[in-house]
C-alpha cells in the first residue's frame, strides 16, 4: 500500500515575529520540507498578511509562490470599513482573478470582531461561493484554549454554507470542541493544533473523518507530527485518505473557480 | 519516494520492529482538563503496540493535581497487570509535605521505581525545599527523579551535585538545560515538548544524544507528537536507537534494578 497522499491546510512563508531560533521561513525552506517529507501540495499564507497587513502580504504571497504549483495561495481577510481591504463583493472578485480558494482571518492580530454586524457581510459573500475559512483564532503559534466557543457556534450557524476550519491552535480544552462539532456540521478541525492522544480516531468515530484536515503549521512546528497523527491512527485507509488530503481537496474544488 | 531507516515507518504508520523503546515520560488514567478517550492501562498497552514502544514509565494524572495516593495506587495496579511493559513512578504533591517521604516508601512496597515532581500544578516553585527530604530518600536508593522542570539551570547542577546517585531527568526539553546536561554524568533531557523543525537535531548538538531520552507525554499528548519529528530528522539512526530506548535501558540498569525487559 502506497504512503498517503498529503495536502497540507496550513503552512505559512515569510518572514515571521517571535522566530524559534534557528527556525526556517524562507519558501526555500518551504519547498525543502516538502520534498522531505513528500507531500503533495500545500495551501500557503503570507506571514505579512498574518503580521503586518492582509492587503500587502496577499499580495506578497501571490509573487513569492508563483509558478510553484505544489503551493496553494491561501489569502487573509478583514473589515473594509476603514478602507484597507475591498467590499466584501469586491474581495471575492479578487478571488476569483487570482483563482484564490481559501481564506484565513486572523481573529487577534487585527483585532476585528467576527460577529455579524462587524463582518457578516463578508462572511455572506464567501458563503455564497462555499470558500473555506480558517479560523485563525489565537495570539501566538499554538495559544491555548483561546477559542470562544460561542463566537464560533454563531458563525457556523448564521452561514451553513460556509466551510469554516478552526485551525492553529493547542485546543487543549477539547470538550467545547466536541460540543462545536457536535453542534455545527459545517465546522471542521485542521490537525497540528489538535495534539491529543487518539484525537484522529476518536474525532473520526463520532463525528466523522470528513471533519478533519491534515495541515502541518510549518514553519512552526515539525511537519512529521502530522503525517505521524494521520499514518499511525487506527482508522480505515479511507480515512486516513480522507484526512490526508481528500477532505481539504474536496472543499477547494467546491470554489466555483 | 523508497525511504530506508528508522524513519520510513512513520510514513507507512509502522511499529518500530526489533527496536527498544522505552518511553520515558507517560501518564495514565483521566485528567480534568481535557476528555482522554480509552486511558486504562489495557488501552494504553494497545496503544504502545501501535508505535512499537517497548516500555513506558509512567504517573498518574490523579497525582498531578488530585488524590496522589489513588494516582499510585492506579499505577501500581497498571505495573502488576503488565510488568513487563510499565516502570511505575511515584508521583508526589508539595501541598503534603509530612506525607512524602512515607508515599515514598509506600510506593517502593508497591513496587513504583521511579519519582515524578510537578510542582507547577501543585501552587509551589520547583526549587521548594520541602523535596530535600525526598532527594536524601532517593539518593539512598539510587532512584530516578523525573521533573516537569527544575527551577533554575544553577539549581539542578547543585542538585546533581549534591545527590550523586540520583538519576535526574528533566520532564520537557529546555534548551536552557544544556549546559548542566553535559556537566553532570547523572542529568537527562526527555525530548518532550511540542517539535520545531530542527529542533531534535539542535538538541543532539547541545545536549547529546547520550544525555536524551524519548519522551511522548502520552496520553497528556499523541506519541506521534514527538516520535515523528524524532525518527524523521537528519541525524544518524545509531543516535536516534541512543535516544528512543539505549540509553534509557542503562539507566534503568542502574536504577531500577534492571527492569528493562
Amino acid at each position: 500500500m502506497g504512503e498517503l497522499a498529503f495536502f497540507d491546510a496550513n503552512c505559512q512563508v515569510g518572514l515571521y515575529n517571535f522566530r524559534v531560533e534557528g527556525g526556517p521561513y524562507s519558501l526555500q525552506e518551504l519547498v525543502a520540507d516538502t520534498r522531505k517529507h513528500d507531500i503533495s501540495q500545500r495551501l500557503v499564507y503570507s506571514a505579512m498578511a498574518k503580521e503586518h497587513s492582509p492587503a500587502l502580504g496577499n499580495e506578497r504571497l501571490m509573487q513569492e509562490i508563483a509558478g510553484r504549483e505544489e503551493l496553494e495561495p491561501c489569502w487573509a481577510c478583514s473589515t473594509w470599513v476603514t478602507g484597507e481591504m475591498p467590499e466584501p463583493q469586491q474581495f471575492v472578485q479578487a478571488l476569483q482573478q487570482a483563482k484564490v480558494k481559501a481564506v484565513r482571518f486572523f481573529r487577534h492580530f487585527y483585532h476585528v470582531p467576527m460577529s455579524e454586524w462587524s463582518l457578516g457581510p463578508l462572511w455572506r459573500e464567501l458563503e455564497r461561493y462555499r470558500i473555506p475559512l480558517f479560523l485563525d483564532l489565537g495570539e501566538r503559534w499554538a495559544t491555548m484554549d483561546e477559542i470562544d466557543a460561542d463566537e464560533v457556534y454563531e458563525l457556523c450557524h448564521a452561514h451553513p454554507g460556509l466551510p469554516v476550519i478552526l485551525t492553529k491552535h493547542r485546543i487543549r480544552f477539547n470538550r467545547q470542541v466536541y460540543a462545536l462539532l457536535e453542534a455545527c456540521p459545517n465546522l471542521h478541525l485542521e490537525l497540528s493544533g489538535y495534539w491529543h492522544y487518539r484525537a484522529v480516531e476518536d474525532i473520526c468515530r463520532r463525528f466523522g473523518s470528513e471533519r478533519l484536515l491534515f495541515g502541518t503549521n510549518w514553519p512552526f512546528m515539525d511537519s512529521a507530527f502530522a503525517i505521524a497523527a494521520v499514518t499511525y491512527a487506527e482508522v480505515s485507509r479511507g480515512a486516513k485518505e480522507a484526512v490526508a488530503g481528500r477532505n481539504l481537496r474536496s472543499l477547494l474544488e467546491a470554489v466555483p473557480w | 519516494m523508497v525511504r530506508s531507516g528508522l524513519a520510513s515507518c512513520i510514513y507507512r504508520g509502522a511499529a518500530l520492529q526489533g527496536e527498544l523503546v522505552i518511553d520515558a515520560h507517560t501518564h495514565l488514567g483521566v485528567f480534568k482538563d481535557y476528555f482522554i478517550p480509552k486511558a486504562d492501562a489495557q488501552d494504553l498497552v494497545a496503544y504502545m503496540d501501535r508505535f512499537g514502544i517497548s516500555k513506558a514509565c509512567t504517573f498518574a494524572f490523579a497525582g498531578v493535581n488530585s488524590d496522589f495516593r489513588y494516582g499510585n495506587d492506579l499505577v501500581a495496579q497498571a505495573c502488576r497487570d503488565y510488568p513487563s511493559r510499565f516502570i511505575g513512578y511515584v508521583t508526589l504533591n508539595a501541598n503534603y509535605p509530612e506525607e512524602l517521604v512515607e508515599e515514598l516508601e509506600r510506593g517502593e512496597r508497591l513496587g513504583l521505581q521511579g519519582i515524578k515532581l510537578i510542582t507547577a500544578y501543585q501552587g509551589h516553585p520547583e526549587e521548594t525545599e520541602r523535596f530535600y527530604p525526598v532527594y536524601e530518600w532517593a539518593n539512598a536508593r539510587r532512584k530516578i527523579i523525573l521533573s516537569h522542570q527544575w527551577g533554575r539551570p544553577e539549581y539542578l547542577s547543585e542538585l546533581a551535585r549534591r545527590y550523586p546517585q540520583v538519576s535526574f531527568h528533566i520532564g520537557h526539553l529546555n534548551f536552557a538545560y544544556a549546559p548542566v546536561v553535559r556537566r553532570h554524568d547523572n542529568v537527562f533531557t526527555t525530548t518532550t515538548f511540542v517539535p520545531w523543525p530542527g529542533a531534535i537535531e539542535r538538541a543532539v548538538r547541545e545536549f547529546g544524544a547520550e544525555k536524551i531520552l524519548f519522551g511522548s507525554d502520552f496520553p497528556d499528548l499523541d506519541a506521534s507528537l514527538n516520535l515523528g519529528p524524532l525518527l524523521t530528522a537528519e541525524i544518524s539512526d545509531e543516535a536516534k536507537r541512543l535516544i528512543l530506548g539505549r540509553n534509557m535501558e542503562r539507566i534503568l540498569k542502574e536504577h531500577a534494578g534492571g527492569n528493562v525487559r
